[in-house]
């Protein structure tokens, strides 16, 4: 079975495409860690309402670059700059303990799509659409957007290195953590600060609506076969790598938008793993260690 | 604490939870949840260094877990998790060892190796144990501070009939002494 999407690389039409490859193998090693932290400290979420307001940020610059005339702005910036805004306030909210956590992560996830909505109706000029935003388009994939997603990951790569120690013992148990002295506000404002620049990596390819399923979907199947958090970080990038992939082959073979073609890729691999999980009866496959004392 | 301010002197201490919220699909081995011992405030950057894993192995062998160093934690039974955490406890060299309500959640069994893990432990540190359990602590420690709104402290071989009274009578007591009302008022007053 010869692969369309080898065919496709190979042909010098596909500047595109093959900027969305690497783009999205140089991302599966942030989705694969920053995944894992996120799964692991059940803040999905958190994580969801981050994208879902990154949109708020893309009207205002896509509005500021037609109407305003700002040569200069990048909805990407405006994408970036608006989650991790949205990262600070649900963060800190959260961090006081004074309001009830779900609500205010549902509210600011609708504010963010509201000003983002409003800004791109705004626009008359150009023949601007959100949906590319909404729902990835890898046609979209620039040569500026590939270096955007290496320093960006770089970044996040190089807190990772300096800090997982801590992120570790924050994610695994809060209380613990805060009597060792570990500044348990500051690396979980951190966290999620990652999450929004994580997130933003990845929104030009599979879209802001469906990307918190690619930075989840990965580390949730990797907690199922990994002993440790290095473990789950490896399994998730292998298989965020391998969805993108494969989401992007299916996607030339039968024609199918792309983002949405790696997301049914992960959530059918998720499921199907969950289901057989099931059918076997135990929550987590048994270690080298259980087999040999049988 | 110690001659000084308790922020300061945190590193010196070792905690031990009531009970951890634990999530049983979270993959971490045994000897990473030790670890966690080891961090302290002033130490931020980069990965654990060898002393720490030694001390780890040392703290497993302690509490007698260090062939299940490898295994992920959630594998554990609930009194292997407990020492996993008294273990994690330990990893810091503490000299206060802070140990809240740690049979909790654990059998008869295990609460009888837990003590005599703690019985050993407690020639090293001082051990500080928050307990609703009268026979488990007063068997075995030096002094139980009794805290009901006001806090008594006993040398345990004092600890008698008339002390237990003292300790719960009051309460009792107390309750008593809220509720009681004439019945002659009581019927009056509904009728």
């Amino acid at each position: 079975m010869a692969s369309q999407l080898l065919e496709a690389l190979g042909s010098p039409l596909n500047g595109f495409l093959r900027n969305a490859l690497i783009a999205g193998l140089l991302a599966s090693i942030l989705f694969g860690i920053v995944g894992t932290y996120v799964v692991t400290k059940r803040i999905t979420y958190i994580a969801g309402a981050i994208a879902h307001c990154a949109l708020g940020g893309i009207g205002f610059a896509l509005f500021a670059r037609h109407e305003l005339g700002w040569e200069n702005v990048d909805p990407l910036h405006g994408a970036l700059i608006a989650a991790l805004a949205a990262a600070l306030l649900i963060g800190t909210v959260v961090l006081s303990r004074s309001e009830r956590e779900d609500t205010v992560i549902g509210a600011t996830w609708a504010t963010g799509m509201a000003i983002g909505f409003m800004f791109v109706k705004m626009v008359r000029r150009g023949g601007v659409s959100i949906e590319s935003w909404l729902f990835g388009d890898i046609n979209f994939v620039s040569r500026a957007d590939l270096w955007t997603v290496a320093a960006l990951g770089a970044a996040v790569l190089l807190l990772v290195l300096l800090f997982h120690r801590q992120f570790v013992a924050v994610c695994f148990d809060e209380e613990f953590a805060r009597a060792r002295g570990i500044n348990v506000p500051f690396f979980y404002l951190l966290l999620l600060c990652m999450s929004a620049v994580t997130v933003v990596v990845l929104v030009r390819l599979v879209g802001i609506i469906m990307v918190i399923a690619l930075l989840t979907l990965p580390a949730a199947i990797g907690s199922r076969f990994a002993r440790g958090l290095g473990g789950m970080m490896a399994w998730a990038t292998i298989l965020c790598a391998l969805f993108l992939i494969l989401g992007l082959e299916f996607s030339l073979r039968w024609n199918i938008i792309a983002g949405p073609s790696i997301i049914l890729v992960a959530a059918g691999s998720y499921f199907s793993i969950l289901l057989i999980g099931k059918i076997k009866n135990r929550p987590a496959l048994f270690t080298k260690q259980d087999r040999q004392k049988k | 604490m110690f001659g000084k301010s308790p922020k300061k002197m945190r590193h010196r201490v070792g905690y031990m939870p009531q009970y951890l919220s634990f999530d049983p699909q979270f993959p971490i081995t045994v000897m990473d949840v030790v670890l966690m011992g080891r961090l302290q405030a002033g130490m931020l950057l980069g990965p654990f260094k060898k002393g720490d894993r030694i001390a780890a192995m040392q703290a497993l062998e302690k509490v007698d877990l260090a062939n299940r160093a490898r295994s992920r934690f959630s594998e554990l039974s609930g009194g292997q998790r407990q020492r996993a955490l008294i273990a994690r406890a330990l990893v810091g060299k503490p000299d206060l060892l802070l140990l809240d309500e740690p049979t909790a959640n654990v059998d008869q069994t295990i609460e009888e190796q837990f003590r005599n893990a703690l019985r050993s432990l407690s020639a090293e540190m001082s051990i500080v144990l928050v307990s609703h359990d009268l026979s488990f602590v007063s068997s075995w420690l030096a002094h139980v501070l009794c805290v009901n709104r006001e806090v008594h402290m006993h040398p345990t071989a004092s600890i008698d009939g008339k002390t237990l009274q003292d300790i719960f009578g009051t309460e009792i007591a107390a309750v008593r002494h809220d509720h009681e009302c004439p019945p002659g008022d009581h019927v009056h007053h509904h009728g």
